[in-house]
C-alpha cells in the first residue's frame, strides 16, 4: 500500500521568507560530499538562489567546493582555527595549556572571523542569518555575530556541542564557556533548527528558545516500496551505510555473529558495508563486503536488496547527550530503503524514541549477544512483524523525512525569524 | 482526613515508597500529598523534602560524615525540618515508607510522631537491626547487635557501630508515638521478637495489586509480542545482584538444570547476568521496566516465575505473578512460602538447595497441566488476599483508629502543628 505524505502547505509567512536575502554562515557550503552539505543544499531549495550568499569557516582537511546549482552566488571560504587539541604537558597542565589557545582563540582569531563576516555582510547586504552551530569556533562566532550585528539569526544544530568538544579534547574550562555561549546563542536566536524531535523538545525546555525539529530528509520519489519478506536464498543480507562512530556496538555485533558462527536460523549472514574510513577488529577476516562509498541514490538501491539495515548508536553513557538529541541521518536513508531497521542503541536515544514511537523498527537495547541475537532471529522468524516493521518504517519517512517535510520545517523555522523579529 | 506520605524517592520502587499508594487515596477520595528525598516525576502532588543548594550540601555533608563514622540516619538536621514542611502541617496524619536509605533522621522521629499521628510501613527488617536491611540467619538484631559478622551487607559500615545504632533505634522508638504496618506474618513475627519495637502496635495488611491489570491473558500472544523462540518455555525472573535476591542460586539451578524443552529466561532489572546461558537457552531481558502494561505482557508471557530470595519481607512480583496465573518457585526462610501459600500454590524449597530448585523447575517444565492448576490457584488465592481494593480499605481502617486512638480531630491536629 502506498502511504501518501501529508500535504505541504506554505503559509503567508513561510512564502515571504523565502524571498528574503539569507546569508548561510556554515561549516560546509552547500555541497554534494557532505551531509551537511547535502541537507544545507537540500533546505536552500525551497529558496531563491539569487537571494543566498554564504560564508563558509572550512575545516582546513576538507575538500569541498560550492554545489554546481549554487556556483554563481556570493561566497566566501575561510579557514577555521584548529579545533581538535593536542596536548603537549601532562594532566592538568596539559588542560591549562588547552586552555590558554582556548582562550587565545576565542579573544583573538573569532573577533578576527567576525570582522570578515561583517564586511561580507556589508557587501551581500542580508536580511537574515542562518548559521549552522557546529564546533564551538562557529557557537563563538554566531555569539559575536548576534551582538554586533542587527539582523535576525536562526541557528541549526546538527549534534550536541559537548560531543564535539568531547572528540577533540578540549579542556573542561573551556567547555563550560562555551556551553554557556552556546545557551545564549540559542536564546537570541529567532528560532534553532534542531536535528531531532527530542533536541527540539530538550532545547526549548533547557534553553528557552524556539526550536523546532529540521531532521534530514530525501526525496519521496527515492522512496522504495516497503518489503514484505525476506529475499529468497539462504542468506541473510545486513546492510550498513554512512559513517561508523558506535565501535562498542559493532563489535558486539560482530562478536555475537561470531558465537553464532554467522548463522541466524539457519541462514549464512553476510554483512554490507557503504562509507568511507571502516575500522573494526578482525575486519577482514569476517563475512562482510565493503562496497565504498555510494551516493545516496545508489545506497538506498544496495540497501534495499538487504534484508535488514543495521542502526547502531551509542550506549557509552559519556556520549549520552548526543544520543539523546542527535538524529543519525543514515536511518533516513534507511527508511526510504523500505527495509526493517535494526535499531541497536539506548532506550533513551532518539531514534529509539522515534522508531518506538512509530513502530517502525526491530529495538534492540542491549550489548549482550542474546539481546542482538533476538533481535536478529526475531527479525528472520516472524514474517509478519518483518513486514510490519517495513511498512511501519515506510510510513513513518513519508511523513517525516522526506525532503519535502524537511524544507517546510525549515521555512517554518525561518519564518518564525519573520514573526519574532531581529536579534536582542 | 488528609495524608501525607514520606518516602525515599516517587517513581523507582512506587509501590513500596508511598507513591502508588498515595495515588489510590487520591482516587478513593482521600486527601493525600507525598514528600519525597528526590523527585523525579512530575506529578503534581509530589514534593520534595527540601530544596536550595545549601540545604543539599547540609545533606551531603551529613551524609559523608555518617559513612566515614559508621553511623545511619542519625547526622542529617533536615529531617527536623520536616514538621515545618507544608504538607506536614496541613496533614491530619502522616505516613512514613522507606526512610533508611540516608535522608532520614531516626532522633526526629519522636518529634514527628508526637506532632503527627504516624503510620510507618516496615518493608524489611533494617528498623529492627544494628545496620543490616535482612539479618539472615543471624541472631543478634533480638540481643541488640554488635560485633557484626556481616558489615558488609547491605547497609555496609567500616568500623562496628551496630551495637551503638541499635541502642539508638532503642531511644528513638521508645520515645516516639507510631503505628506499624508489615505486609506479612513472617514480617509481624520479626517485629514481635524485637526488643526494640516493644511499644510498637502492629497492624499487618498486605499489599495489594490491581487485579483487573495484573490478570491472566494470552500467553502465546504475549510470547510473541517479546519474541519469544516458539515451543519455548519462560522462565521469569528478577535478574539483581543484590545480595537479597539469590541470584547465584538462580544462574546455579539454570545450571543444573536437565530438561528437553526450549527454555527462555525473562529477566527484569539488571541486564546481562544471564548471558553465561546464551546458546544454551534464550535470554531475554526486559531492562527495568516503569510501565505497568511491559510488566504485565511480561507476566503474561510467562509460564514459570522464579524468586529464590534470601531475604524478602513480603515479594511483590510473586503477587503480581499470582495475579496473572503463573507458578511460582520460592525459597523457605522469607515471607515467600507465606504469601505464596506454599504449598497449595508456592512452590517452596530449602534455603540454598540450588538442586531442588532446579528439581521444582524440571518438575513444572515437564507438567503443563501442573502449571495451569498451580497458576489458577494462584489467580484465585490473589483474588482472595491481595486485592487493591482491600488493601487501602484496610488502611484506612488503620488511620482512623490512629487518629481516634489519639483522640484528636483533623483540625485540632493542624492547628497543634502549625
Amino acid at each position: 500500500m502506498e502511504v501518501c505524505p501529508p500535504p505541504i502547505i506554505a503559509g503567508k509567512q513561510e512564502n515571504s521568507v523565502a524571498n528574503k536575502r539569507i546569508l548561510l554562515l556554515s561549516v560546509v557550503p552547500p555541497n554534494t560530499r557532505y551531509t551537511g552539505g547535502l541537507m544545507l543544499h537540500s533546505m536552500c531549495q525551497s529558496l531563491k538562489a539569487d537571494n543566498l550568499s554564504c560564508f563558509s569557516v572550512l575545516n582546513p582537511r576538507m575538500k569541498v567546493e560550492m554545489h554546481p546549482e549554487l556556483e554563481g552566488i556570493p561566497y566566501k571560504a575561510v579557514l577555521r582555527p584548529r579545533e581538535a587539541q593536542t596536548r603537549h604537558l601532562p594532566r592538568r597542565l596539559g588542560s591549562l595549556e588547552c586552555y590558554f589557545k582556548e582562550t587565545y582563540t576565542a579573544s583573538v582569531t573569532v573577533p578576527q572571523l567576525a570582522e570578515q563576516v561583517r564586511q561580507f555582510i556589508k557587501e551581500t547586504k542580508p536580511e537574515l542569518i542562518f548559521c549552522t552551530l557546529e564546533g564551538q569556533t562557529m557557537i563563538r562566532l554566531a555569539d559575536q555575530i548576534q551582538k554586533t550585528v542587527p539582523l535576525p539569526m536562526v541557528t541549526q544544530v546538527w549534534d550536541p556541542p559537548q560531543w564535539w568538544m568531547r572528540s577533540n579534547s578540549v579542556d573542561g574550562w573551556s567547555v563550560n564557556g562555551v556551553l554557556k555561549t552556546f545557551s545564549s546563542v540559542l536564546k537570541n536566536s529567532q528560532a534553532v533548527a534542531a536535528a531531532s524531535w527530542s533536541m527540539a523538545e530538550t532545547y526549548n525546555r533547557e534553553h528557552g528558545c524556539k526550536a523546532i525539529p529540521v531532521v534530514p530528509g530525501l526525496p519521496q520519489t527515492w522512496a522504495k516500496q516497503p518489503a514484505t519478506r525476506l529475499n529468497d536464498s539462504n542468506k541473510l543480507v545486513i546492510g550498513f551505510a554512512g559513517q561508523m562512530y558506535s565501535k562498542d556496538e559493532w563489535n558486539a555485533l560482530l562478536e555475537t555473529l561470531d558465537a553464532l558462527d554467522w548463522k541466524v536460523e539457519g541462514r549464512d549472514v553476510e554483512i554490507k558495508m557503504l562509507g568511507r574510513e571502516f575500522e573494526l577488529e578482525g575486519f577482514n577476516k569476517r563475512n562482510i563486503q565493503y562496497l565504498g562509498w555510494r551516493d545516496q541514490l545508489e545506497s538506498i538501491e544496495i540497501l534495499s536488496q538487504c534484508d535488514i539495515l543495521y542502526c547502531p548508536y551509542f550506549f557509552d553513557r559519556q556520549l549520552e547527550s548526543t544520543a539523546r538529541l542527535s538524529f543519525p541521518s543514515k536511518l533516513t536513508t534507511y527508511l526510504a530503503s523500505g527495509r526493517p531497521v535494526l535499531l541497536h542503541g539506548p532506550e533513551y536515544s532518539s531514534p529509539f524514541k522515534f522508531l518506538k514511537e512509530h513502530d517502525a523498527g526491530m529495538l534492540c537495547h542491549g550489548l549482550a549477544k542474546s539481546a542482538i541475537s533476538n533481535a536478529l532471529s526475531r527479525l528472520v522468524r516472524d514474517t509478519d512483524r518483518y513486514a510490519q516493521v517495513a511498512q511501519n518504517g515506510h510510513k513513518a519517512f513519508a511523513q517525516n523525512l522526506t525532503d519535502e517535510h524537511m524544507r517546510a520545517q525549515f521555512l517554518k523555522t525561518l519564518a518564525m525569524a519573520e514573526s519574532r523579529g531581529p536579534s536582542k | 482526613m488528609r495524608v501525607v506520605q514520606v518516602g525515599v524517592t516517587d517513581v523507582e520502587g512506587a509501590r513500596f515508597n508511598g507513591q502508588d499508594l498515595h495515588h489510590q487515596l487520591i482516587r478513593r477520595g482521600l486527601e493525600s500529598s507525598h514528600v519525597v528525598w528526590r523527585k523525579r516525576g512530575t506529578d503534581d502532588t509530589t514534593y520534595e523534602f527540601y530544596t536550595g543548594t545549601l540545604r543539599s550540601k547540609i545533606h551531603q555533608t551529613a551524609a559523608k560524615l555518617e559513612q566515614s563514622l559508621s553511623l545511619q540516619s542519625l547526622l542529617s538536621p533536615l529531617a527536623f525540618e520536616f514538621s515545618k514542611h507544608p504538607q506536614f502541617k496541613a496533614a491530619d496524619l502522616a505516613h512514613y515508607h522507606l526512610i533508611h536509605t540516608g535522608f532520614f533522621n531516626l532522633m526526629a522521629l519522636p518529634g514527628l510522631t508526637q506532632l503527627k499521628p504516624s503510620v510507618w510501613t516496615l518493608h524489611d527488617p533494617w528498623a529492627l537491626t544494628g545496620h543490616c536491611v535482612h539479618p539472615f540467619d543471624c541472631a543478634k538484631w533480638k540481643e541488640g547487635c554488635g560485633n557484626c559478622p556481616s558489615l558488609d551487607v547491605e547497609f555496609s559500615m567500616k568500623k562496628d557501630n551496630t551495637h551503638l545504632m541499635w541502642k539508638v533505634k532503642q531511644l528513638a522508638y521508645s520515645m516516639s508515638d507510631f503505628d506499624l504496618v508489615v505486609c506479612s506474618k513472617w514480617m509481624e513475627e520479626m517485629v514481635k521478637a524485637s526488643p526494640l519495637m516493644k511499644k510498637a502496635r502492629v497492624h499487618r495488611i498486605p499489599l495489594g495489586v490491581d487485579l483487573d491489570s495484573f490478570c491472566p491473558g494470552d500467553t502465546e500472544l504475549k510470547k510473541q509480542k517479546l519474541g519469544v523462540q516458539p515451543g519455548s518455555i519462560v522462565i521469569a525472573l528478577r535478574a539483581t545482584t543484590s545480595i537479597y535476591k539469590g541470584l547465584q542460586y538462580a544462574l546455579e539451578c539454570l545450571r543444573k538444570l536437565d530438561v528437553k524443552q526450549p527454555i527462555t529466561i525473562l529477566t527484569f532489572n539488571q541486564k546481562g547476568l544471564f548471558e553465561e546461558f546464551f546458546g544454551r537457552y534464550q535470554i531475554i531481558d526486559m531492562g527495568w521496566l516503569e510501565s505497568n502494561e511491559e510488566m504485565i505482557d511480561a507476566y503474561q508471557a510467562t509460564d514459570i516465575f522464579l524468586m529464590p530470595s534470601e531475604g524478602e519481607s513480603f515479594g511483590m512480583m510473586a503477587v503480581e505473578a499470582m495475579a496473572c496465573g503463573k507458578p511460582c518457585v520460592v525459597f523457605d526462610g522469607t515471607a515467600l512460602p507465606e504469601t505464596t501459600f506454599a504449598p497449595d500454590y508456592g512452590i517452596s524449597v530449602k534455603k540454598g538447595d540450588s538442586d531442588a530448585l532446579a528439581a521444582a523447575l524440571k518438575e513444572l517444565i515437564e507438567n503443563e497441566s501442573k502449571r495451569r492448576s498451580l497458576g489458577n490457584k494462584g489467580r484465585k488465592l490473589a483474588v482472595q488476599h491481595y486485592s487493591e481494593k482491600e488493601y487501602i480499605d484496610r488502611l484506612i481502617a488503620v488511620y482512623q483508629d490512629v487518629m481516634q486512638r489519639r483522640g484528636r480531630s483533623a483540625v485540632a491536629s493542624r492547628a497543634q502543628a502549625n
